[in-house]
């Protein structure tokens, strides 16, 4: 293969850049046959899916028998949006789960824009405060943004508010774990050792189940935790047992002088850990993190099990309506896509920081 | 001499499980005085120096700076900062902030100087160490010479009593070497107390005031340079000397 590149690249005129690709797909018979073959069948697969897809799909229908046969039936998605998205939140107040949703993506946009790059710690409050914001919002109970009790949360909103608040939570649980599994004192590092074991050893289904049946066995009559702490609870822990083997990875990583030196300038033990130790760790495993919170935003659907309707929940559960039996395929579609691009944004945004940070220290240069 | 004496060094003994790394060590540093500390190695010139800022403990002996008894004030980092600067064999910059941070750093930090002044801080002392061009670099950017530059301005930056040299010129090549000591003389002659453990004869015998020659944990033999060089009393520093002189 190697030798036919060379070959054709020497014996093509300079300025014409296709030639090469066009030797590389037909340059014998054989290769030039198999080219046609496949661009055939990929540009009938890709037609067939545009066509099912958009050009023969019914967007809005009253029914499954409203829509036309050969075509993908998005009327299913189209009709129950509002549910998939916001839950069962009244309508009126529908512009609070929606707030919840924006609130990501502009924090997405400002952090990853260039102009806002000054204000770092900017950025690491609102990092900090918009699952905060969003929880608050979910809860209301203040003139202008009546209460409205859990029960009626779900949708896309809910799963958004968990995984943002789980993962924010889980970070700096996920750090002092880390520190102390490296403590000198043998009890304190056992202590996290256990604890990080512990959690990390069990299915998070397990976990859920346990929150479930367990917990109100051993809590006293009368005593309740809501679902949703639950979940957000179990998924803090869990993810903070990852997140802390993550963590520690980094610690590891800062060579012994750095803290001599910070130690001789008289830095003490908490300034060498903020401004020494953890920017050089934490930047070090900024892929294995956003790794974990990938995971986390997946993670979120095992909530079902404490009998919240999150994203794929609610989908679930509309598609046993009858009207619109026969629909799972539009609504897993429509699920893995929405999933997929919150995901995808995620690890853009990790991209983003980590190639910022290796073109100020110049290992990149773009 | 005792009166004026900034850093006492007084019967200092440290094992390492059942290994004497140091045998009762004994000095003192006056007030302005560059000492440069030499023996061969294992001798413990390097643990001696990390027992004077306390990044080391020990197991008997007294070590005071300025009055300030190092072994009970060991766990107050920031105090000891600033009456004992460090300077590293291997630099040890911090790698993700730029060379004008890693000096301001400390000021701002634990000197609590408004970011401003903390600026001001850096931007003298670099330009004191000849690299004011390079303030927004990060330190891979640099030399190893101009790295143990921004090390030596990043411990003057704490404005310590006495500076330590750790063996400040042993990891750079060797048409670097001059660049830091002559930062190093210049220091010395501004009135700067330095603590040198260095391999530099030619550096111990222009610049210092006094040489201590440690062997196995004690200190063997002190003198002026001149004499130490010229004639020294002990057969280890005569053996030590055939050494490192025949190079």
């Amino acid at each position: 293969m190697g030798i036919t590149t060379d070959s054709s690249s020497k014996s093509v005129s300079p300025g014409s850049a296709v030639s090469p690709l066009l030797r590389r797909y037909f340059g014998t018979p054989g290769r030039g046959l198999l080219s046609v073959l496949l661009a055939t069948v990929w540009a009938w697969a890709a037609w067939a899916l545009l066509r099912w897809a958009i050009l023969d799909a019914t967007w809005i229908a009253e029914d499954r028998s409203g829509c036309a046969p050969g075509g993908a039936c998005w009327a299913f998605v189209v009709a129950r949006i509002d549910q998939f998205l916001f839950g069962f939140y009244p309508p009126d107040e529908h512009w609070r789960p929606a707030l919840i949703l924006v609130l990501p993506v502009v924090l997405f946009a400002v952090a990853v824009s260039d102009r806002f790059q000054s204000q770092r710690q900017m950025i690491g409050a609102a990092i900090v405060l918009v699952p905060i914001a969003s929880l608050a919002l979910l809860v209301g109970g203040v003139p202008g943004m009546p209460h409205v009790p859990a029960d009626k949360w779900g949708g896309l909103a809910l799963t958004i508010v968990i995984a943002e608040t789980s993962f924010v939570a889980s970070m700096p649980f996920a750090v002092f774990l880390a520190l102390a599994r490296r403590s000198q004192m043998p009890v304190i590092s056992m202590l996290a050792t256990g604890f990080i074991e512990l959690w990390r050893g069990l299915p998070l289904v397990a976990i859920l189940f346990m929150a479930v049946i367990l917990l109100p066995l051993v809590l006293p009559p009368g005593f309740q935790i809501g679902r949703v702490e639950m979940a957000i609870t179990a998924l803090t822990i869990y993810s903070a047992a990852y997140l802390a083997e993550v963590v520690r990875g980094g610690l590891q990583a800062v060579p012994v002088g750095q803290l001599r030196a910070a130690s001789a300038l008289g830095f003490g033990y908490w300034r060498t850990l903020a401004y020494i130790t953890l920017p050089q760790a934490l930047g070090k495993v900024l892929p294995g993190i956003v790794n974990s919170a990938i995971a986390l935003v997946k993670d979120t659907s095992y909530v079902m099990i404490v009998g919240l309707f999150d994203f794929i929940n609610i989908v679930t559960a509309a598609l046993s309506d009858p009207k619109w039996l026969g629909s799972p395929t539009e609504a897993y579609l429509f699920v893995a896509a929405v999933y997929w691009l919150v995901c995808f944004g995620l690890s853009r945004w990790g991209r983003s920081i980590e190639i910022r940070s290796a073109r100020a220290r110049g290992v990149v240069r773009s | 001499m005792s009166g004026s004496a900034l850093v006492h060094v007084s019967d200092v003994c440290k094992r390492y499980r059942s290994q004497e790394v140091l045998t009762g060590v004994s000095f003192q540093v006056a007030r302005g005085e560059c000492v440069v500390l030499c023996g061969p190695s294992g001798s413990g010139k390097s643990t001696l120096l990390r027992c004077i800022n306390g990044l080391e403990d020990w197991n008997s002996g007294e070590v005071t700076v300025d009055g300030v008894d190092i072994a009970a004030n060991a766990h107050r980092r920031g105090h000891i900062g600033q009456l004992v600067g460090m300077v590293f064999q291997d630099f040890n910059l911090f790698p993700h902030l730029t060379v004008l941070d890693n000096v301001a750093l400390g000021p701002r930090v634990l000197l609590k100087e408004p970011s401003t002044k903390a600026s001001a801080i850096g931007h003298e002392l670099l330009e004191r160490v000849g690299l004011s061009g390079h303030t927004h670099k990060y330190p891979y950017e640099l030399s190893g010479g101009q790295q143990q530059r921004v090390a030596i301005a990043r411990a003057l930056a704490m404005r310590p009593k006495v500076m330590l040299f750790d063996e400040p010129t042993s990891a750079l090549d060797p048409e670097m070497v001059k660049e830091v000591l002559d930062v190093m003389r210049e220091l010395a002659a501004s009135g700067m107390t330095m603590i040198c453990v260095t391999h530099e004869m030619g550096f111990a015998r222009n610049v210092a005031d006094r040489v201590v020659f440690l062997t196995d944990g004690c200190v063997c033999e002190t003198g002026q340079p001149g004499d130490f060089f010229s004639c020294p009393t002990t057969p280890q520093a005569v053996k030590f000397l055939s050494h490192v002189l025949a190079r």
